[in-house]
């Protein structure tokens, strides 16, 4: 498992380098999936609407009704009904690619299993409610999905044998119909909020609009595919005769030919099989995690920047317990917390200059990575620089590996996340002998932990706290937002170089 | 700038061509030019897998006094064992089971085949007792089948007669 991840993750990150040249991290697509399926489900929303204000809800005016909005109002109604399809479609390859990234960027196990989880039924959802709006064209393409459907739903053992024959030559009844057309247009949409909403439920900071210029980008396109390919109806359902060519939609209605190949038992088999193994694949195996953050109480102001900064939503401010003036004090939920580090980088009392002479304890840590063990990293390898230009790297390890980085002039100390570095802790190794500090972190849109690089890059440019001081040469502290692949190391390497150069020019007198 | 432009452009086309061909294409032929489907579609209460027989007495007393009808009929039923010939060849057999925990409700019958179009004679035969050879109804008949034709084969219950429509 490990290798077929780490080899889809070269491939898309590969992918995600080209994509980073055209768009730019900001406006990179791959970086932005949920966003523009929530703005794709906008469009189908928006396009639903208009089209179900000239809907004829019943078997009879169904066909007819739709032709009117294809071929007479073709300029509003036409186009409101191709991209009400094609944004339908579009939604499904940003989900499968979203699902896809999602597990070659491990970020799918451990405390992260929810979301997937949740995520699996969401995409049946999906599904169910395209195949539910093919049938209320109710044309011949109609009538192939509503008899297949009917024969894998009398495949099940317990139901009894007798859908398939409300759909034999045309006997539909306007009730039937009515019922698709509640559950297409009601049911299943708002059984869909609801899924997204628990979907997204244990993350903060959630992106629901991408960018305006990718989401102009794929909303012009899919106007344009309207205009260039409207789209149409099959022939209208008739009595004694059978679909002979179908022009099947396959971002939704690719299980249909394989019920009419192998039978709706083997049709069952294969989606739930698939079904229950990507539920379970969270465990497959099982993601070995850190224990959770620690809170020091006696060391927190109660200030709330941990709770405001954690991607997770893992901390929760509560009234004080402990008598402080503080009013909050913050509780960390352990089934949320991914122990990325975020909320250590964002405590004030992560500061190292503090408590000098004893253990440095701070408001709230890992317990296994404490700020007081990282100020003992940064002693220890500070104290073994040699050389002029010598350079403290601090390095995320999910992002560009550091390690080769290392020299006698280089040393590198790897965080969880770059967010968990306290910006106090750079202007502690510059007094304590460093000529100049590096950060990387994730590629910018792209952190592992969601939040963490964008934090640490506004910590440094004083746009949130904590804030690096001003007192701190801007000169000796640089940053790098880089994904992992030997390209980008290559440029770290380069733009180490030109740091320790930069350093070293500024030392001679 | 040029080259971002072009990079941009290329994914747009991309995701333009991807959603223009798999919306439709590849076209999916549910029947091959030529061909004519036939589906076996009705609902039948197969005979019982025993005769019913009448109790006596000593069986009788032997019940829970709540339990003593003096007919003893088991509820499980026959399968129902279906034929279907074209022009005397074989298309399909096929055993549909008795419904029901006990197996003894009606039975849906339900099945498709394609067959080429044009003069054919279509038999279905059908046995729903315990019988081992031989059936207790058929039917046939001799039809122009035309190309995309769709072929119902019921049963009417009170003629018991096979119908092709």
């Amino acid at each position: 498992m490990d290798a077929f991840r780490k080899a889809g993750n070269t491939l898309i990150l590969t992918v995600e380098k080209g994509f980073n040249a055209g768009f730019g991290p900001k406006l990179n697509p791959f970086y932005h999936l949920g966003s523009l399926s929530f703005f794709f489900f906008w469009i189908v929303l928006v396009s639903g609407l208009y089209v179900f204000a000239l809907f004829e809800t019943n078997v009879a005016g169904a066909y007819a009704s739709v032709e009117y909005m294809t071929h007479e109002q073709w300029w509003m109604a036409g186009i409101m009904r191709s991209l009400h399809r094609y944004a339908s479609d579009a939604a499904v390859i940003t989900i499968f690619i979203h699902l896809f990234r999602e597990f070659f960027r491990d970020r799918y196990r451990g405390v992260r299993w929810f979301s997937w989880f949740t995520g699996v039924p969401t995409l049946w959802l999906v599904v169910i409610l395209g195949i539910t709006g093919y049938w209320l064209v109710w044309d011949q393409l109609a009538q192939y999905v509503a008899l297949a459907t009917a024969e894998m739903v009398d495949w099940i053992p317990m139901i009894p044998s007798s859908m398939v024959f409300n759909f034999l030559d045309n006997q539909i009844t306007d009730r039937f119909f009515t019922l698709m057309a509640f559950l297409h247009l009601l049911g299943f949409p708002v059984a869909l909020v609801f899924l997204l909403w628990t979907h997204v439920s244990r993350i903060s900071q959630i992106e629901f609009n991408p960018p305006r210029q990718l989401a102009l980008g794929a909303f012009g396109t899919l106007l344009l595919l309207s205009l260039v390919k409207p789209a149409v109806s099959h022939a209208p359902v008739a009595a004694g005769k059978a679909p002979v060519v179908l022009h099947l939609d396959w971002f939704y209605l690719n299980i249909y030919p394989l019920v009419d190949l192998l039978g709706p038992g083997w049709a069952w088999s294969l989606s739930t099989g698939l079904t229950i193994l990507l539920m379970l694949v969270p465990w497959l195996p099982r993601k070995k995690e850190q224990p959770p953050a620690e809170v020091n109480l006696e060391h927190c102001s109660g200030c709330t920047q941990c709770s405001l900064d954690c991607p997770y939503g893992a901390i929760s401010m509560q009234p004080r317990t402990d008598g402080k003036q503080a009013e909050f004090e913050p509780t960390v939920n352990p089934t949320l917390c991914t122990a990325c580090g975020i909320c250590s980088g964002s405590c004030a009392s992560s500061n190292p200059f503090r408590m000098s002479d004893t253990t440095l304890l701070t408001g709230i840590e890992m317990p296994w990575r404490g700020v007081d063990s990282l100020r003992i990293e940064v002693n220890q390898k500070l104290a073994n620089l040699a050389g002029s230009g010598r350079v403290l790297l601090f390095g995320c390890e999910h992002g560009v590996d550091v390690v080769p980085m290392q020299d006698a002039s280089v040393a590198v100390v790897k965080l969880p996340c770059s967010g968990m570095l306290p910006p106090s802790m750079i202007e502690y190794a510059l007094k304590k002998g460093a000529d100049g500090v590096f950060v990387t972190s994730c590629r910018e849109s792209d952190c592992y932990h969601r939040c963490g690089n964008r934090w640490t890059e506004k910590r440094l440019d004083g746009e949130r706290e904590p804030k690096l001081v001003t007192r701190v040469d801007r000169k000796r502290v640089t940053r790098y937002q880089a994904s992992h692949s030997r390209a980008e190391q290559a440029e770290l390497a380069k733009r180490l170089r030109e740091f320790r150069l930069s350093l070293q020019g500024d030392q001679q007198p | 700038m040029i080259r971002r432009a072009t990079i941009q452009l290329t994914a747009y086309l991309v995701f333009f061509a991807t959603i223009y061909y798999f919306s439709t294409s590849p076209a999916y032929h549910y029947l091959q030019p030529g061909q004519a489907e036939v589906k076996l579609a009705f609902k039948h209460t197969s005979q019982r897998e025993q005769e019913c027989h009448k109790r006596t007495q000593e069986e009788m007393m032997k019940l829970p006094p709540n339990m003593r009808r003096p007919q003893d009929c088991p509820r499980q039923r026959a399968p129902i064992y279906i034929e279907l010939l074209l022009d005397d060849r074989f298309v399909a057999t096929r055993s549909f089971p008795a419904p029901g925990l006990s197996h003894d409700m009606a039975t849906f019958v339900y099945s498709k085949h394609s067959l080429p179009a044009g003069q054919h004679k279509l038999t279905v035969r059908m046995r729903d007792s315990i019988r081992k050879e031989g059936f207790d109804y058929s039917g046939e008949a001799v039809r122009d089948w035309q190309p995309g034709q769709s072929i119902v084969i019921g049963f009417q219950k009170d003629s018991e007669q096979f119908t092709f429509e």
